[in-house]
C-alpha cells in the first residue's frame, strides 16, 4: 500500500508538472476560433524543437516581444503534446511563456496543416501575419526579418482603434 | 471477496505503472505523428510499454526483399530496433528480434528513420540515428546479421567524431561486391566553428564504407559543407559497384536545391554536382528530402520536391552525368499538397510515388514509364487513409513492384501497384 501511495504521489507531480503553463492543444478547429477570436492584427509563427532555424527564430521573437508587448502573437509548436516538457523550457529560455502558445494536438499532422494552409508543405519556421479587420493575410516562410515583422506591426497598429 | 481484492490491486497497480512510463516516455520511440493509434481507441495498445511490440505501433518502418522475396522490415519501439520478416507479402510477420538489448532513443519520424537493407548472400545491416541529450545532436548506429537474421551484432557507432554535435539522418546501402556505405548529415565542423567563434551554415555530408561486412569501417571522410540540415539523405549504387549520394545543399546563402556525388573508387568520392536549379531560396527547415534510382544501365532517375516562387513541387529528373541530364519534369497535383516523392527504376521501366491530400484523405499516387523516363502513363490512386499516414516507398521483389505505406487506421501496408483508379496524366 505504502508503494502505492508512493506511485500516486509520484504520478500526481509528473503530472502537475506538465500542467504548469502548458501551451493549449491546436486541433483542426482551432486556426478558424483564432479568426474569430482575434479581432486585431496578430502574428501565427509555426515553429518546431527538431527546426535548428526555429531556435534561432524563438530567440528574436523573444527579443521582439520584450521591445514590443503589444505584439499580437500566437506560437504554435507542431510537436506532439507528449514533448511539452520540452515546449516549456524553450520558451521559457527565450521568455516566450506568457504569449498564446499552442502545440498540435494527436489529429493528424497534415489536417492540422490543412486547416491552416493547405498550400504549407510543413516547411518551418512558417508564419502568417494577419492584418488589422481580417483585412488580409500574408504567408511567410523562414526566419522572419525583424525590420519586416516591425513595419507590419507598425502599420496594424496604427488603424486600430 | 479476497481474491478479487487482490485483483483488483493489481490492477490499479498496473495501472498506475503503465501511467507512469507514458510520463516519461516524450523521446523514446513513439512519434505522434503518424504511429500512435489515437483515434479507434487503441491508443493503450500503443503506448503500453508492457504490450509486446509490434510493427503497427512503429511510426517510421523501412523495408526490403530479400533475392527469395522474403520482406524484411526494421522499425523501433519504446528505445528498441526490430527487424521481423514476412513470407506472404506483409499479410503475417515473424517474431521480431531486438537489435539493441540497452535502451537508447531512436530516430523514427518521416526524415529519419531505421534503414534495412540486404547483401547478395543475404546478410543483414540496420542503420539508424540515436538523439544525444541535447537538441538536434545525434549518433549513427550500425548493427549486423550473418545468420539471416536470427541474431544482430552489438550496435555500433559509426560516426568517428564523438562530439556532442549532430550525426544524423543516415543512408545506408550496399553494393553486390559487400561493400557496406553510410552517409550522413554531419555538424562536426560547424561545433569547431561554432567554439571558434565563426558562422557556419547547415551541415556536412560524411561517409565511411566497410569492406568486411560491417565488422569495422574507415575513417570518416567529408563529401561537402553547408548541406541543409533536416532532409533525409539517399544512396543507391550505379553500375560501377559504387555510391551515389544525394541530398539536400545549400548554395549560397540561402538557396536550397539539390547535390548528387558519384564515386570513383570506395575511398574516393568525386566532386558533387548540383542537380537542381530551382533556386528556392529559404532560411528554413523544408524536412522534405528527395529520392534517388540508379538502373542496370546506369542511369540515375531523381525525383524532389522544392517550393520556390517561380519553380516548386514535385519534380522528376535523369541524368547519367553532367552532360546528358534530362529537364526537370513536374508531377503530381501542387494544388492537392503533392509531396515526398519517391522513384524507383529497374532497366527502361521507371515508376513514380508521392503523397496528396484534399483535406479528408490522405491518397497515395503513382505514375510508370516503360520507356526509362521519357514518356508516362496517367498517373493512378493505388491506396487512400484518413488518419494520417508515413511516407510511401516504392521496393521490389524483382517480380513485382510494391509501395510501403504506413497508416495510422490500417497499420503496415505492402500495395501492389498494377490496378485501380486512373487520373489525366500530368507530365
Amino acid at each position: 500500500m505504502k508503494t502505492l501511495i508512493l506511485l500516486l504521489t509520484l504520478l500526481c507531480s509528473c503530472y502537475t508538472a506538465n500542467a504548469t503553463n502548458k501551451p493549449a492543444l491546436f486541433n483542426t478547429d482551432s486556426y478558424s476560433q483564432l479568426i474569430e477570436e482575434k479581432k486585431h492584427a496578430f502574428l501565427m509563427v509555426m515553429w518546431s524543437l527538431d527546426c535548428p532555424p526555429c531556435i534561432k527564430e524563438l530567440s528574436s521573437l523573444g527579443l521582439l516581444y520584450k521591445q514590443n508587448p503589444d505584439l499580437n502573437m500566437v506560437l504554435v509548436s507542431t510537436d506532439s503534446p507528449a514533448r511539452i516538457d520540452e515546449i516549456n523550457k524553450l520558451l521559457s529560455k527565450f521568455d516566450l511563456l506568457k504569449i498564446d502558445n499552442r502545440v498540435f494536438s494527436t489529429e493528424p499532422v497534415q489536417r492540422l496543416r490543412y486547416s491552416i494552409d493547405p498550400r504549407w508543405y510543413g516547411e518551418l519556421p512558417r508564419s502568417y501575419f494577419h492584418d488589422n479587420h481580417r483585412a488580409g493575410r500574408s504567408a511567410v516562410t523562414g526566419i522572419l526579418n525583424t525590420d519586416h515583422v516591425l513595419s507590419w506591426l507598425k502599420t496594424n497598429t496604427e488603424v486600430t482603434p | 471477496m479476497p481474491g478479487q481484492s487482490t485483483s483488483s490491486k493489481m490492477k490499479i497497480f498496473n495501472l498506475i505503472i503503465s501511467l507512469l512510463f507514458l510520463t516519461a516516455l516524450p523521446d523514446v520511440g513513439i512519434a505522434a505523428h503518424g504511429g500512435a493509434k489515437v483515434k479507434d481507441g487503441s491508443l493503450s495498445k500503443c503506448t503500453n510499454v508492457n504490450q509486446i511490440p509490434a510493427l503497427d505501433c512503429a511510426s517510421a518502418p523501412s523495408s526490403v526483399f530479400s533475392t527469395t522475396g522474403r520482406l524484411w522490415v526494421v522499425w523501433s519501439y519504446a528505445g528498441h530496433v526490430y527487424v521481423n520478416y514476412s513470407d506472404d507479402k506483409a499479410e503475417t510477420f515473424s517474431k521480431p528480434v531486438t537489435l539493441n538489448t540497452i535502451p537508447e532513443k531512436i530516430s523514427a519520424h518521416g526524415e529519419n528513420r531505421p534503414k534495412i537493407v540486404l547483401s547478395k548472400k543475404g546478410d543483414i545491416y540496420v542503420s539508424w540515428t540515436t538523439p544525444l541529450e541535447k537538441r538536434f545532436t545525434g549518433n549513427v548506429r550500425f548493427s549486423f546479421s550473418n545468420d539471416m537474421g536470427k541474431s544482430f551484432s552489438t550496435p555500433v557507432t559509426v560516426n568517428d567524431n564523438l562530439d556532442i554535435t549532430g550525426h544524423r539522418f543516415d543512408a545506408l546501402s550496399v553494393g553486390k561486391n559487400g561493400n557496406i556505405y553510410l552517409a550522413w548529415l554531419d555538424k562536426r565542423d560547424r561545433f569547431k566553428a561554432e567554439k571558434e567563434a565563426k558562422d557556419y551554415h547547415g551541415a556536412a555530408v560524411y561517409y565511411t564504407w566497410s569492406d568486411n561486412g560491417g565488422k569495422s569501417f574507415h575513417a570518416n571522410k567529408k563529401i561537402i559543407d553547408h548541406s541543409c540540415e533536416c532532409c533525409r539523405v539517399i544512396i543507391d549504387m550505379d553500375d560501377n559497384d559504387l555510391p551515389v549520394i544525394l541530398w539536400r545543399n545549400i548554395y549560397g546563402k540561402n538557396t536550397r536545391d539539390h547535390a548528387l556525388v558519384s564515386f570513383e573508387s570506395a575511398s574516393k568520392p568525386g566532386i558533387p554536382v548540383r542537380v537542381s536549379y530551382d533556386n528556392w531560396q529559404v532560411d528554413a527547415c523544408p524536412h522534405h528530402g528527395p529520392d534517388l534510382s540508379i538502373s542496370d544501365s546506369g542511369d540515375y532517375h531523381m525525383a524532389w520536391f522544392n517550393n520556390a516562387d517561380k519553380r516548386h513541387g514535385l519534380f522528376y529528373m535523369r541524368m547519367r552525368d553532367n552532360n546528358t541530364r534530362t529537364t526537370p519534369v513536374n508531377f503530381g497535383n501542387y494544388k492537392a499538397a503533392a509531396s515526398h516523392p519517391g522513384v524507383l527504376s529497374s532497366n527502361n521501366q521507371v515508376w513514380l510515388t508521392w503523397k496528396e491530400f484534399n483535406g479528408k484523405e490522405e491518397t497515395v499516387w503513382t505514375q510508370h514509364s516503360t520507356n526509362n523516363g521519357e514518356t508516362w502513363d496517367k498517373a493512378k490512386v493505388v491506396a487512400k487513409s484518413t488518419q494520417g499516414s508515413d511516407y510511401p516507398f516504392l521496393i521490389t521483389d524483382n517480380k513485382s513492384i510494391y509501395i510501403q505505406w504506413k497508416t495510422t487506421q490500417e497499420g503496415f501496408r505492402l500495395i501492389a501497384i498494377d490496378k485501380n483508379n486512373n487520373r489525366e496524366g500530368l507530365l
